[in-house]
């Protein structure tokens, strides 16, 4: 999580759109991607140059494209935050689909992960408070002061015990953590921490399971009063 | 006798759930042992007689999981899912029902003929858990049949279930696995659309496809759009899979396992009855110690140490009994074939390379008696977690520690111990760094030329010296491979730490001899190939005029009469070995030696190292073997004299030695190693990279040490 990549928006616009190629089919062509982005042929070259170099694509001239891990994360992410903003828009502001989505490629590139992580939030919070009034608003804030009280699993310390909330990943690391149980409501213990600090050992579902500070911080848990 | 009909029955489950005793348990000795095809996943097969059967046993490799995210997943799902079983038997652990039933949701999708070994059942009475079979039963739509693969009980009654099973004897109405409300209606959908597509439903079941599909698995896609439904199915997926997304408010995929736990769960509440809740087990006791704050590195390292002490002290004993059986051999065999080309072949060549390497079967059969006890008792995943932060911070993982320890011994079996690193960068980049870790045959080299160069007060520090540079260059190593080549995350450490089990003898043994054999196949097929080559390369071509006049030399030597029988055999002797000498140095090898000395010139050595060092690409000893020759001093074990005269010798220094043992301790390793090396990374362009590393590193570093050493000593 903390090796973070930075790129300007146009870039992350073809990496999104080199994500959605390979999605359907498999790999992409330069000239695929200047179809798709409405560009010359020329400036796809430069965009898939500066993207190769930052590891986040293959890439040879005259050769297909595909993501690197690296580069397939990042499209993730990016790809996370469009749906969360389209979504809001649609859902909450009853915007209408095809406006939602340019809106939300326009905007994706400059909201931070606090903000998507609140606009959520709202939706949600409208669903289950939908009638106004004038508490409404500090009703919001109330909403997410509880929301903040969710821990990430990495804060936590030996002896201690709660409940999984939400597994904030993507891929193949979000799978192995659901694939070993850790799913929404799952009670826990955190055993103990390894004699070098890193990694902890919890209890769950009746087995032990060690995992790292790193993958332990994607997951968000509701700490247990008491020991 | 009547022809035994053949059936395929595939074991499947989690890895720690007995998947392999109980496999040991039922084919016995009738074992063969592979790879899957294009990885290098191990696969067991076996087979036993039972009734009119001939059951052929499978080991799928064991998984939490088929979600097809790691090779092991893949093979088990598509061996089950492209219908290679007959009888899927789904091993789970009866201590720990909740979490393998997870795996079992997702096997009874695939819709197999299955039946569910409730393995180490003994530890369940003994534990009086009580479970309901009847209504595990039910919920499965499988037998359920209780066994211990460790007391080999029930093992007949499973059989029995197997082969009542596949003669549609046993019919259990499956439920399905349900999931969310909505998910359901999207499924009815897409399956409706699936089984309107005959051929395609009949191979694979339309309700398991369609999860797939709403899984997003690339599998299910593949499968999907090579069939006629994609023309019908590609308009409505995407819609499908929006209005649910927005139902649900949460990934489809992550929706889907929540149900599945959620239903493992509810099937372990409603049959198992546990006495004891939270009580502190004999896990808990022995890793308070284990895993303590303070006690749990050093103890760590002591265990490392003491499998070391044991593999080398040990080993020592039956390794002279191996070499003394191949002098015996080459002896007999010398007798036999006369004197030519032919016997120098099959003795100096076949028996003394072969068995140069076979000699190393007592330390291997020991380290991996260790290791495969550290890991059926559960140990070895506590060792990972241990070391995982120092791993981590270098760019490794906290299981790459094994094959770098094992590479003190030999690069060989640390080179197959990677295979426990599932992420291949991580993998590539432990296999690139183990050469450094300096292996026992290297030994002889760095203790000859210590000896020889420097003062004996001094030398443990120095070979320490030598072992720790060794550690530091796989260190910087493997930190610049994963910032440069191996970029990209690696694998996350999450992991299961098994409950502490004594593991059977027999078990232990098995896993022990199936490395060892693994490791003699190749002694007896590419290392017999690379030692004739050797042969070829150092002993052709051969100088008859050379032959000649020695001949003659020796003989008039014999002839003397002045001389007593001692002297003149000491005289012929010497002549042989400078024969000998000036042969090497006629031979290709020799011929290598002077053509790569304008290459080693900068590091301070002549072709005479050239050529120890060309012969040491096929085994580190023996380039003390080949200074003895070419220094004509006739064969190892005088190697005293070959010190003397190396410490005369105004060619050498210290600095040389240094920048010599570096070069040793550097270079590519043995050929042996390096087929091995070939062989696990799968990739040539990877063999050829680390080939490269090696030498470049060795070539920069020798340099380095060579300038300062002639510098300051």
């Amino acid at each position: 999580m903390t090796d973070a990549i930075h790129i300007s928006a146009s870039l992350e616009d073809y990496i999104e759109a080199i994500f959605h190629i390979v999605a359907e089919k498999q790999a992409a062509k330069p000239r695929d991607l200047a179809e798709r982005m409405k560009v010359a042929g020329s400036s796809v070259t430069g965009a898939l140059r500066i993207l190769a170099e930052k590891a986040l694509i293959n890439y040879t001239p005259y050769d297909i494209i595909t993501l690197t891990p690296a580069g397939k994360a990042y499209a993730e992410d990016v790809v996370h935050r469009h749906e969360v903003l389209r979504d809001f828009f649609v859902n909450v502001l009853a915007v209408d689909y095809k406006a939602a989505d340019e809106a939300a490629c326009g905007m994706e590139h400059s909201a931070s992960k606090v903000i998507l992580e609140r606009l959520v939030q709202f939706a949600k919070f409208v669903e289950v408070r939908p009638r106004g009034g004038e508490d409404w608003v500090s009703g919001f804030r109330h909403h997410c002061e509880k929301a903040a009280q969710l821990v990430k699993m990495s804060e936590l310390k030996p002896g201690d015990k709660g409940v999984i909330m939400a597994v904030n990943a993507q891929g193949e690391i979000a799978q192995r953590l659901v694939d070993m149980g850790m799913v929404k409501g799952t009670p826990f213990k955190v055993l103990r921490k390894a004699p070098l600090g890193d990694p902890l050992e919890i209890q769950l579902r009746g087995f032990l399971l060690a995992l790292r500070k790193q993958e332990a911080e994607c997951v968000s848990v509701e700490k247990k009063a008491g020991k | 006798m009547k022809e035994r009909k053949e059936m395929v029955v595939a074991l499947a489950g989690n890895p720690n759930s007995g998947k392999t005793s109980l496999f040991n348990a039922i084919a016995g000795t009738h074992l063969k042992v592979g790879n899957w095809p294009g990885v290098t996943v191990e696969k067991y097969e076996g087979y036993v007689d039972y009734k009119d059967y001939r059951l052929r046993l499978v080991d799928l490799p064991g998984t939490y999981s088929i979600n097809a995210y790691s090779p092991e997943e893949t093979i088990a799902r598509d061996f089950i899912a492209e219908k290679k079983a007959d009888i899927v038997v789904n091993v789970v652990d009866g201590t720990s029902l909740e979490r393998n039933l997870y795996l079992t949701t997702q096997l009874l999708e695939l819709d197999p003929k299955m039946v569910v070994a409730l393995n180490m059942y003994d530890e369940v009475e003994k534990l009086k858990i009580g479970i309901d079979f009847k209504m595990l039963q039910k919920l499965l739509g499988s037998h359920v049949v209780p066994v211990s693969a460790v007391k080999k009980t029930g093992i007949e009654a499973l059989l029995d279930h197997v082969v009542r099973t596949y003669e549609n004897k046993i019919v259990i109405p499956r439920d399905k696995i349900s999931y969310s409300e909505e998910i359901e209606e999207a499924l009815a959908e897409l399956q409706g659309l699936l089984e309107t597509d005959i051929p395609l439903s009949a191979k694979f079941s339309p309700r398991w496809l369609a999860v797939k599909l709403l899984e997003n698995d690339q599998f299910a896609y593949s499968l999907a759009k090579e069939s006629p439904v994609w023309v019908r199915l590609e308009h409505k997926l995407p819609g499908i899979l929006n209005t649910l997304e927005g139902r649900l408010k949460e990934r489809v995929a992550q929706r889907i396992s929540e149900d599945r736990h959620a239903f493992a769960r509810g099937a372990y509440k409603e049959t198992v009855k546990t006495a004891l809740e939270e009580k502190k087990t004999i896990t808990d006791h022995i890793d308070s110690v284990v895993l303590n704050r303070f006690l749990g590195v050093p103890l760590f390292l002591f265990i490392m140490w003491l499998i070391f002490q044991i593999t080398f002290t040990f080993g020592e004993v039956p390794m002279g009994w191996l070499e003394s059986f191949f002098a015996f051999l080459g002896d007999k065999v010398s007798a036999l074939l006369p004197e030519g080309v032919l016997r120098s072949l099959v003795v100096d060549g076949m028996i003394a390379g072969v068995g140069g390497v076979v000699g190393f079967l007592p330390n291997i059969l020991l380290l991996f008696l260790g290791l495969s006890f550290l890991e059926s008792t559960g140990y070895m995943a506590r060792a990972a977690f241990v070391v995982d932060r120092a791993f981590h911070k270098i760019g490794l993982h906290g299981k790459s520690f094994i094959p770098m320890v094992t590479g003190f011994g030999c690069s060989v079996p640390a080179f197959m111990a990677c295979r426990t690193l599932k992420n291949r960068g991580d993998r590539l980049a432990t296999m690139m760094v183990i050469p450094f870790m300096s292996c026992g045959a290297k030994l002889p080299v760095h203790i000859l030329l210590i000896g020889a160069f420097f003062p004996t007060s001094m030398s443990a520090n120095i070979l320490f010296g030598v072992y720790l540079f060794g550690i530091v260059v796989a260190v910087l190593s493997a930190k610049l491979f994963k910032s440069t080549i191996f970029k990209g995350r690696s694998e996350p450490f999450v992991m299961e730490l098994p409950v502490y089990r004594l593991p059977t003898l027999r078990s232990v043994l098995m896993q022990m001899w199936i490395k060892a054999w693994m490791y003699l196949k190749k002694a007896g097929t590419v290392i017999l190939a690379v030692s004739i080559v050797v042969w070829l390369v150092c002993n052709f071509p051969v100088n008859d005029k050379l032959n000649l006049e020695y001949g003659a030399r020796i003989e008039a030597v014999k002839q003397d009469k002045k001389t007593t029988a001692e002297a003149k055999a000491e005289a012929a002797a010497a002549l042989e070995n400078e024969l000998a000498a000036k042969q090497m140095e006629h031979s290709f090898a020799g011929r290598t030696g002077k053509l790569i000395e304008p290459f080693i010139r900068p590091l301070g050595f002549d072709w005479r190292l050239g050529v120890a060092l060309t012969a040491g690409l096929a085994a580190k000893e023996v380039v003390v073997a080949t200074m003895g020759t070419i220094y004509a001093l006739g064969a190892a074990g005088e190697s005293e004299s070959l010190t003397a005269r190396l410490r005369s010798d105004p060619a050498y220094n210290p600095a040389i030695a240094l920048a010599l043992i570096v070069f040793v301790l550097l270079y590519v390793p043995c050929l042996s190693a390096t087929a091995v090396f070939h062989q696990e990374s799968g990739e040539l362009k990877m063999t050829l990279f680390y080939i490269f590393y090696t030498m470049t590193a060795a070539w920069v570093l020798s340099f380095a040490v060579y300038k300062a050493g002639s510098a300051f000593l």
